[in-house]
This record gives C-alpha cells, structure tokens and sequence, in this order.
C-alpha cells in the first residue's frame, strides 16, 4: 500500500528509533507570512537513499536545510540521528555531510586549500588526494577555485561534503549543471557510499535518478507532501497503461469490457489508451480478446505508470488533497 | 583533532591567504598607514596645536579603526555573504562565532598593527613619545574591539556589498567627527557629553597617553573614558548579536 502523509504519520509512531536516521513531524516552516512548509510528516531510515522531489518552490531546500541545522523551524518536531539539528548543529555536522544547493566559496584559494581548510574544519580524519581524485579534481588542485567551470565547482561541493565519509549525507540537486559524464561519476561515488550504509537525503529534478536510486520517495507540492512511500507502491498508485491503434473500419464498440474501474480513452482516431489499476489482468484481456477476433493491434503498448506522470499529476493537480 | 582554536586558526590563515592574494587590498593596507604617519611628520609638526601630538595621532587611530577595521570586516563580512561563504562554513563544524571570529581577525590584526604603525612611525620621526603606553594600548584595543563588533551589526542591516558601502558612513563619520568633537576640549580634556562618544573616549585617553606632565595618576585618569568605550563595545556586541544574519535580508 502506498503511504499518504496520513498514514506516514501514524507510520512514523511506531517507527524503530535505532534504525530511523531523520525523523519529521508536522514540520512547518515560514519566512514571515509565507508558510513554506506547511506540516510535513516523514521519516529517513538507516541506510537508505530517501528521495524528496518537487517543482521549484515546493519547499524542498527549505525542509533539507532544516534538517541541516542551518534554520529554525516554526513549528514541528525533527530529530536527525537523534538530535535537534539546530540545537545541536555541530555535533550534527560532525556526523553529517551536506552538498547545498547553492553555496559559494572563497574564490581565490586553490582546489587544493579549500579541501585543506575543510579538513581543518573537521574532526574527522580524511584523504584529500584519493577524493579529489575520485571526483575528477585531480589535476586542478592547483587552480582557483573561481577558475573553475560550473560543473567543477558543483563537484568540489561534494568532494567536501563526501570528504569525511559521513554516515548521513544531505544532497540537494547534486547533480545539476553537471555533464553527463561527470553526473555519472558523481552517481557512482553516491552508489558505493550507499553500498557502504550511509544514509542519504536526496533532492533532485531527475526523476530517473530518483527512479534508479532511492529506496522511499516523496513529492512535495505547495509546501506540503501529495505523495510518499517506496518507489514500487508509489508507481502502483499511478493505472498503468495499455495503448493501441485499432484497424481502420474497426468500432470502439468491439473491444472487450474491462473488469473494474478501467478508463477507455480514444486519443484520436484508432487509438486508444486504457488506464488500468491492474496491468497484467486488462493487458491479457485485450491479448485474448486479439487473438479471438482476429485484429492486427498496432503500436501496441503496455506499461506502469511512470515517476514522471506521477510528478506531473502532482503538480498538475488543482490542490487536491493526497493520493487516495 | 580539530579544536575551535585550530579551526578558528584555519579560517584565520585562509582569510588572511584571500587578503593577501589581493594586491589592491594589501598594498593600501600596509602603504595607506604608513604614508599617513609620513604626512603626519612632515607636515603637522608645525600646526600641533593645544593638544600636541595628541589630536592627530587620535584622528590617525579613529582612521585605521573606522577604515581597516570597521568598514572593510563590514565588507568583508556582507560579501563573504552574498557569495554563500558564509553558508558554506556554517555547513562544518565550526561554530557560529568561530566562523565570524575567523573571517573578521584577519583584518582586526591588520588594523591593531596599523595603528601601532602609526604610533612607531611618529615616536621614532616626530618625535611624540607616549608616555602612558599601556593607556595607548588599551585604548587602541577597545576602539577596535567596538569597531568589529559595530561592523558585525552592520552587516546585519544591508544585504549587499553596496549597501554596506554606503551604510557604513555614517558610524565612521561619527567616530572621525567625534574624536574632533573630543579635541575642542583642548588640554583638559572633552567636557562630559563629549567623552560619552567614542572619538571622545578615545581622545581623551590618547591626550592622558601623550601629555607628558601627567604622571601616574593618568591611569586613574584614564578609567571613565575606558569604561566608555568598553560600554560602546558592549552596545556594539549587543547590536551584532540581536541584527546579524547569516542569510541576506530577502
């Protein structure tokens, strides 16, 4: 079943402590009259990659960067590995990595000096060559850093924020304005840290990222979230579909019913698209019913619902409540 | 391990790296005083005045004060901002007053340093020899002690580099504009009003520090002008903890 922040809540109750890395609870936060997170519920566990999506202004980085002990809450609950993250902001940040979604440096130290007063800056041991290599820096170690193209600076953030192998790591759009290649590296550096347990807090505007990496998600709309749960329950909340052109001269009128709450929807002439809450009983039914009458069914697809359409959904909607 | 001292030492030492790399920055910061010292000599040893050396050595101080001290740990600070440092360090382990400690002493120093500059310069060429140097000393630290924390609260207050430029006029004109308020005093010293200011204060202390027919009693002479300035560094320490952000005003 997919979880709606109604059931998260409750969910969140019963949640093992020792195994729940970030705990949200009614979380709200303003800036003046402007509520930018407006109760938000839910919870991060241990070793895995929670992926939290939305458009621009959902409120995003501004829940990330409560978590990050970097602002105050309004109101709400938030413990991170079982502190206050804004009370207890250093002993946090001793545990915790974060890649900002915008922040800057001192531009004219060297790569090289910004990773060693990172280091300085920390108490926790760490090779700054081996991750300067990792994240392709290697060889402008010795360049300013406002020498440095958008995309490298983008991987020096997280070199810095990786740099002492934290067990919980905060990453708010790591990967924008990166190459594809770069994005694959820093995509394979996120991989073998999670492989290595750390847990992650990931936002980001691709969704296949999203798709290939987290283990729970969620979709933040208006400061609020329409949608949470694991990736499988949540692309099942979506009807799945199944498409088709039918032969000129055939009528509508001769395809089979569908059991259940089935939409039949004629795109335009001779196709159709059926949207099914259950993609594998319709799509045999349309097969069998193919094969019994004999109909050529061209550009026939059949798919689940992607993170896509449920984010466009999401944020096409006119602000319904959550998913039922 | 890292400590708050070590890591205060690291913000400290790459500040001072940035200052250094700046070649504008640097060579006014070390020829600016120097070149006022010399103007000092050359020119105003004939036109003292009452107050002797006093008043421009004074004037000279509230300078590297209001200018090293005040205006640019203001700038600095306001960039350092605008550009996300600021929140970037806050992202370490750093705590909140370790960050701004780090960023501001490099200047802080540079500033203590250029106002003994000037002191030095004028004592071995002036020569004007302060016969109360621990009251100088006090006196020079205080004054910058109030600038820092006034810049701090300055920064509070303006979101950009312009801003700050602009909003930080008005103390420093107030600080130059007081010490000669001070200096109308003449030997005796500023009337009471005048040594609630800080250029009064500072005045006062640096006449006590430089008369040389004040003996020993000028340290207890010099206790209600220190008190002031150590009440307008608290003054200046309340107003930067209540109005500094570490985000630029929206």
């Amino acid at each position: 079943m997919i979880d709606d922040p109604g059931a998260d809540r409750s969910a969140a109750a019963n949640v093992d402590d020792v195994n729940t890395a970030i705990d949200v609870r009614d979380l709200r936060c303003s800036y003046g009259t402007f509520e930018a997170v407006r109760g938000v519920d839910f919870h991060v566990r241990t070793g895995e990659l929670f992926a939290l999506l939305g458009t621009n202004g959902a409120g995003k980085t501004t829940t990330l960067e409560t978590l990050e002990g970097l602002r105050k809450p309004s109101a709400g609950t938030v413990r991170v590995l079982g502190m206050d993250p804004y009370e207890d902001r250093k002993q946090l940040h001793r545990r915790a990595g974060i890649m900002l979604q915008e922040s800057g440096f001192a531009g004219d130290l060297t790569v090289a000096e910004t990773v060693r007063l990172w280091q300085q800056l920390s108490s926790r041991r760490s090779d700054a060559d081996e991750a300067m290599e990792r994240l392709g820096l290697a060889h402008r170690r010795d360049v300013r850093v406002k020498q440095l193209s958008g995309g490298e600076r983008r991987r020096l953030d997280l070199l810095l924020a990786v740099l002492t192998k934290p067990e919980l790591l905060f990453l708010d759009e790591p990967t924008t304005g990166l190459d594809p290649e770069s994005r694959e590296a820093a995509w394979q550096v996120v991989r073998d840290l999670l492989a290595d347990g750390v847990t992650m807090l990931l936002t980001t505007h691709y969704l296949h990222e999203a798709e290939s990496l987290a283990h729970r998600l969620a979709i933040m709309h208006e400061g609020e979230l329409a949608v949470s749960g694991s990736l499988v329950d949540v692309l099942s909340s979506e009807r799945a579909h199944i498409s088709f052109d039918l032969p000129p001269g055939t009528a509508a009128g001769s395809l089979p019913s569908f059991a259940g709450e089935v939409d039949v929807d004629q795109l335009h002439a001779g196709r159709f698209r059926l949207r099914t809450p259950d993609l594998e009983r319709d799509l045999t039914a349309v097969v069998q019913w193919r094969s019994a009458h004999e109909v050529p069914l061209r550009r026939f697809r059949a798919h689940h619902a992607s993170l896509d359409e449920i984010f466009h959904r999401v944020v096409d909607r006119d602000g319904d409540a959550a998913l039922t | 391990m890292a400590t708050a001292r070590t890591r205060l030492t690291a913000l400290l030492l790459a500040e001072a790296k940035l200052i250094g790399r700046n070649a504008t920055v640097a060579g006014t910061a070390t020829v600016f005083p120097i070149g006022m010292a010399v103007l000092l000599v050359v020119f105003g040893r004939d036109t003292l005045g009452a107050l002797g050396w006093a008043l421009p050595i004074a004037l000279q101080i509230a300078l590297m004060a209001g200018m090293t001290v005040y205006i640019t740990t203001t700038l600095t600070l306001t960039a350092r901002r605008e550009d996300l440092y600021l929140k970037r360090l806050r992202t370490s382990e750093c705590a909140d007053s370790t960050i701004i400690l780090g960023l501001a002493s490099p200047v802080v120093l540079l500033g203590i340093l250029q106002c003994l500059l000037i002191v030095g310069i004028v004592w071995v060429f002036g020569p004007a020899v302060p016969h109360n140097l621990p009251i100088l000393v006090v006196g020079i630290l205080l004054l910058v002690a109030m600038s820092t924390a006034a810049a701090i609260a300055t920064t509070g207050l303006v979101s950009t580099i312009q801003q700050a430029d602009m909003a930080a006029m008005p103390f420093f004109l107030f600080l130059l504009g007081t010490v000669m308020w001070g200096g109308m005093g003449g030997p005796d010293g500023p009337g009471v009003v005048q040594l609630l200011t800080p250029g009064g204060a500072l005045m006062d202390l640096v006449r006590l520090s430089y008369d040389p027919a004040i003996g020993w009693e000028a340290l207890s002479e010099s206790l209600p002008a220190l008190a002031v300035l150590a009440g307008w560094t608290a003054l200046g320490t309340g107003a930067a903890t209540r109005l500094f952000r570490w985000e630029r005003r929206v």
